[in-house]
């Protein structure tokens, strides 16, 4: 006799290979790492360079990612005419987009002879690609969606009738907001954190074509790695397990957050 | 003090036509079948649905009157409302609910434990909103609504969440309750009972 089971034995093996399959690459990496070489790892200038960029240029995007998203999603699941479709296609096109197009389109905007770059030339003297402020751009431009998209769910989802019992009790539509959606969807604006970080980490395409891969100056982990693969091959897997241990702490760290945000 | 309402009530499909006018210390009860729009008129004087045509007066001050275009916000109506589905903050705990509407009306939030003491909730008062039986979360909406003192007092179903062994005793607590109140208060319930012994005043819609 066995207890009730919902599912049935058959998908759960399915379950499992498909977990065996998405391990494969990791398990190679893991096999494959020299880690004799951590040392040359460590006192490596250029990869410990690109490991600070990394943490400051995605932390940053992070910020302004919760600082635009977050009161753009709010906005977003308030409304839903056809302004606010076409507007929510357009917060999507990243996600859809290769990030090296995302990157090109960054450079014709906002090179020193874009659209609007040669403006912000012209005018204030401001030059933005190849700067770190060109990386923080294009992780903003990339991981975005990211958080926009689950805060807005999760603010669609919300009991409306909290809000309209705040605003009944004497509070205005922005302390609503403040003080009561934002708190009450609290799990999901951490998930959505966590997601734009995690894109925004990880950026590639769009930060090289627009920001360039300087070492030292705009050069961030997945470039480094990109760039040690004709230097060092058993470098770059060394600085490729770092960051994929770095993912695998911190999803550690937040794993009551996290899946609580997304399995309730 | 007066509160007069009349006027076309518009929800989607749905219309209605109402009118009555109720007086400080009266509690008029409005009752009639599902989706006759009780809960509308409710919404109507809370300020979340305007009215389609006619006017909504509380004491000479004109709250609603699309005529006029003149539609005063829900945060300045000053109304106590209970909803029916009670809509509780879900993160704070029973003590910060109950403080959370006194400071929207700059009262003191001291007079919280005063209004749970009042409900015989004080017990619950850290407790999460999310942990309470249905009488329980119906007593911290009850205390929610009347402790910032609002002229007018609003009630969705105020005893519907509750079994019908506690609902005889929360009944005559909220009787107590709107005894001293001495505001306008209207009530929604299919329940004549609750007719019976809270309203001085009864509306079918």
């Amino acid at each position: 006799m066995s207890a009730y089971r919902r599912d049935s034995r058959g998908m759960t093996l399915v379950g499992v290979f498909i977990v065996a399959l998405l391990m494969v690459p990791l398990v190679g990496l893991m096999v494959r790492v020299p880690w004799s070489r951590v040392n040359a790892l460590f006192s490596d200038d250029s990869a410990l360079q690109a490991v600070r960029i990394s943490v400051q240029t995605s932390l940053i995007a992070t910020f302004v990612c919760v600082l635009l998203g977050v009161p753009l999603a709010w906005v977003m699941a308030q409304h839903s005419s056809s302004f606010w479709t076409f507007a929510r296609a357009i917060v999507t096109v990243p996600i859809i987009l290769p990030p090296v197009v995302g990157g090109i389109a960054l450079l014709a905007a906002l090179g020193r002879r874009g659209v609007f770059g040669q403006w912000l030339y012209d005018w204030f003297g401001i030059s933005l690609p190849f700067t770190q402020s060109a990386v923080v751009l294009a992780q903003v431009f990339v991981a975005m969606p990211f958080l926009v998209l689950t805060v807005e769910s999760a603010f669609r989802q919300m009991d409306k009738g909290v809000i309209d019992a705040a605003r009944v009790m004497g509070y205005s539509p922005l302390q609503t907001f403040l003080l009561v959606a934002l708190p009450v969807s609290r799990p999901a604006i951490i998930a959505g954190v966590v997601l734009a970080w995690a894109r925004a980490v990880g950026e590639f395409g769009a930060s090289i074509s627009f920001a360039g891969s300087l070492s030292g100056r705009t050069q961030t982990v997945p470039m480094a790695v990109y760039s040690l693969l004709d230097r060092d091959w058993e470098l770059a897997m060394l600085l490729s397990v770092l960051m994929m241990l770095l993912a695998v702490v911190i999803i550690i760290a937040l794993r009551k957050r996290l899946l609580g945000a997304v399995v309730s | 003090m007066t509160l007069q309402l009349a006027g076309t009530l518009s929800r989607g499909d749905f219309s209605i036509d109402v009118s009555f006018s109720i007086d400080a210390g009266d509690t008029l009860a409005l009752v009639g079948r599902n989706g006759a729009g009780k809960s509308t008129v409710l919404s109507c004087i809370a300020g979340l649905v305007p009215l389609s045509n006619g006017e909504l007066v509380l004491n000479d001050i004109t709250l609603d009157s699309p005529s006029q275009k003149v539609f005063i916000q829900p945060e300045d109506r000053n109304i106590g409302m209970v909803f029916q589905r009670l809509h509780l903050l879900p993160h704070l705990s029973v003590r910060h609910n109950v403080e959370f509407a006194l400071k929207a009306r700059g009262k003191d939030s001291h007079m919280a434990s005063v209004w749970l003491e009042r409900l015989h909730i004080s017990h619950l008062a850290d407790r999460s909103v999310s942990n309470l039986s249905g009488g329980e979360a119906q007593k911290v909406a009850l205390a929610r609504a009347l402790a910032p003192e609002p002229p007018v007092l609003l009630l969705d179903e105020p005893l519907s969440a509750v079994d019908a062994e506690s609902r005889a005793d929360l009944r005559s607590v909220l009787a107590e309750c709107l005894q001293v109140f001495g505001g306008i208060a209207i009530l929604v319930s299919h329940d004549s009972d609750d007719v019976v012994s809270l309203a001085t005043s009864v509306m079918a819609l």
